[in-house]
């Protein structure tokens, strides 16, 4: 457990409206192939890639001045994406807003399989799975992205690799 | 054969180079925004008085307690007051604590704008930020809610000097919430749950829970599994507490989802508030027999807990211990707690 007490040694960045867009530009991608590995459905990734996003403008005064204005985007997005609810009303909403979607994305590549086995694992297994493979992120990074401790991390990545090896041999067999 | 590693690494380089040529969409708008802040002007009129300050009323009958516009934005800052603080005995002129708190603070170095809201002006912003949502404010009286005063910081203002003053300066003040996060001046017991949000900071941010806040509490539980589309029951009282029924789905993928938008309605909503009108309204006997049978199922679950432990001490063996070891840990030490 932790208090969000302001301490006195963090710093305060200011960023403006110009900079969220230099933001988004930087992270849209990323963050798209993260909701994308954990939804499995281009539309649901990409309205609730939006949605993570939109929150962040709204209040871009208060995380455009936090030292990872990214991992909390990641955060709202692997929370969302492994949400059931969410996951179809954004897709609801994406048929209802799309005429097309853009081109699926992973159909027919060999990976199409291993990300189906990662969705199938436990919720935290598979945010753990996407952020350190999809996103390259080191445990720590994980760690902060998903408000867990490293150890939690490292637990998370071992049961899910032991589960994803029975999964994916047994696929081949 | 492929080992797990290598397949993983390879889908993920494939995903990579499939995303580079993915194009970016415009970037989100202020649409949202200036809906929002449309709906905040539509309940709030601007008048220039004589004097030449900005005043605000909440067109409600709350008096004009802002000094400064008000910028388009949340205030960086918001300090707690109790309810009756911004109240004025009569006269036009008269000058209340709230207003005399915002010209202090507007000397301040590093502040862009300051506002008070009196208790009724603060009902008026909840009902509309938590419009969407049945029965989250139905009931609510100003006296449910703080007065408060918003502050807004230039661009290169150093938050946490300004907090430091303004805890100096106000020491009255109940809460300072800062951004999402509070900085706390005076702690009730329920404090030590951290994940408090924003509307239950709020509605028990004047240190007082009343029956009439638990009921819309629950309430708005209600509400937002209503607007989730999930079937509920009415509330009823059931030994004491308020319980329902919601879901009458069948599979488990559904109830999983069910309990999923559950979860995120009572965090939004009512489980700190819940928690401390219980507590009030239970006697120390009652409340401490509840405490001892959470007790005994965090040590039939391996944890050291004292025979009759204090509400602190299962709040550091539930969010400390159990927090910090693992997923399951912290899942089986909830269910300690919600049990009883």
């Amino acid at each position: 457990m932790n208090h969000a007490f302001i301490s006195g040694d963090s710093q305060v960045v200011v960023v403006g409206d110009g900079s969220f867009e230099d933001f988004y530009r930087r992270e849209y991608r990323p963050v798209l192939g993260l909701a994308l590995v954990l939804t499995g459905s281009r539309t649901a990734a990409e309205e609730l890639a939006m949605d993570a996003f939109e929150k962040a403008l709204r209040d871009w005064h208060r995380i455009g001045r936090l030292d990872a204005p990214g991992a909390w985007v990641r955060r709202v997005v692997s929370n969302s994406s492994v949400s059931r609810f969410r996951r179809l009303s954004a897709e609801a909403r994406a048929k209802l807003r799309l005429a097309g979607g853009g081109e699926p994305l992973l159909d027919g590549s060999p990976g199409v399989g291993v990300w189906e086995a990662v969705r199938r694992l436990p919720r935290r297994q598979a945010q753990v799975v996407a952020l350190f493979y999809v996103e390259g992120y080191g445990r720590a990074e994980v760690a902060r992205a998903l408000g867990i401790s490293e150890e939690s991390v490292k637990t998370h990545l071992e049961r899910a690799r032991r589960h994803l090896e029975k999964e994916l041999s047994d696929a081949e067999h | 054969m492929l080992n797990t590693e290598q397949q993983l690494r390879d889908a993920a380089t494939e995903l990579r180079r499939q995303l580079a040529s993915v194009s970016i969409p415009p970037p989100p708008s202020h649409a949202e925004r200036s809906r929002v802040a449309g709906a905040l002007a539509l309940a709030t009129a601007v008048v220039v008085t004589g004097v030449g300050i900005w005043l605000y009323t909440a067109g409600d009958g709350s008096r004009p307690v802002a000094a400064g516009p008000e910028p388009d934005r949340p205030a960086d800052i918001t300090v707690l007051f109790p309810s009756e603080m911004g109240e004025v005995a009569s006269g036009m002129f008269a000058v209340s604590e709230l207003d005399t708190v915002v010209d202090q603070l507007s000397a301040l170095s590093g502040i862009e704008a300051v506002s008070g809201w009196d208790a009724a002006r603060q009902l008026t912003e909840f009902t509309i930020r938590y419009a969407d949502t049945t029965g989250a404010t139905a009931r609510l009286t100003s006296d449910d809610l703080p007065s408060s005063v918003n502050v807004w910081l230039e661009a290169d203002a150093d938050a946490n000097a300004v907090t430091e003053q303004l805890r100096a300066l106000l020491p009255e003040a109940l809460h300072i919430i800062v951004g999402d996060a509070y900085v706390l001046t005076d702690v009730p017991w329920w404090d030590w749950d951290v994940t408090i949000s924003r509307y239950q900071m709020m509605v028990l941010g004047d240190n007082e829970v009343t029956t009439r806040e638990y009921e819309v509490s629950v309430a708005a539980v209600v509400g937002c599994l209503g607007n989730a589309g999930i079937w509920v029951s009415d509330p009823v009282y059931d030994q004491g507490q308020l319980s329902y029924i919601y879901g009458g789905t069948e599979t488990r993928e559904e109830q999983d989802a069910n309990e999923a938008v559950h979860e995120q309605c009572t965090t939004e909503f009512t489980d700190t508030i819940a928690s401390a009108w219980y507590e009030a309204n239970y006697s120390e006997e009652e409340a401490q027999a509840t405490r001892d049978e959470i007790g005994a199922c965090l040590r039939f679950k391996g944890y050291e807990v004292s025979e009759h432990p204090t509400t602190d001490e299962i709040g550091r063996v539930v969010f400390e211990e159990a927090w910090n070891e693992s997923e399951e840990a912290r899942s089986a030490a909830l269910d300690c707690m919600q049990s009883f």
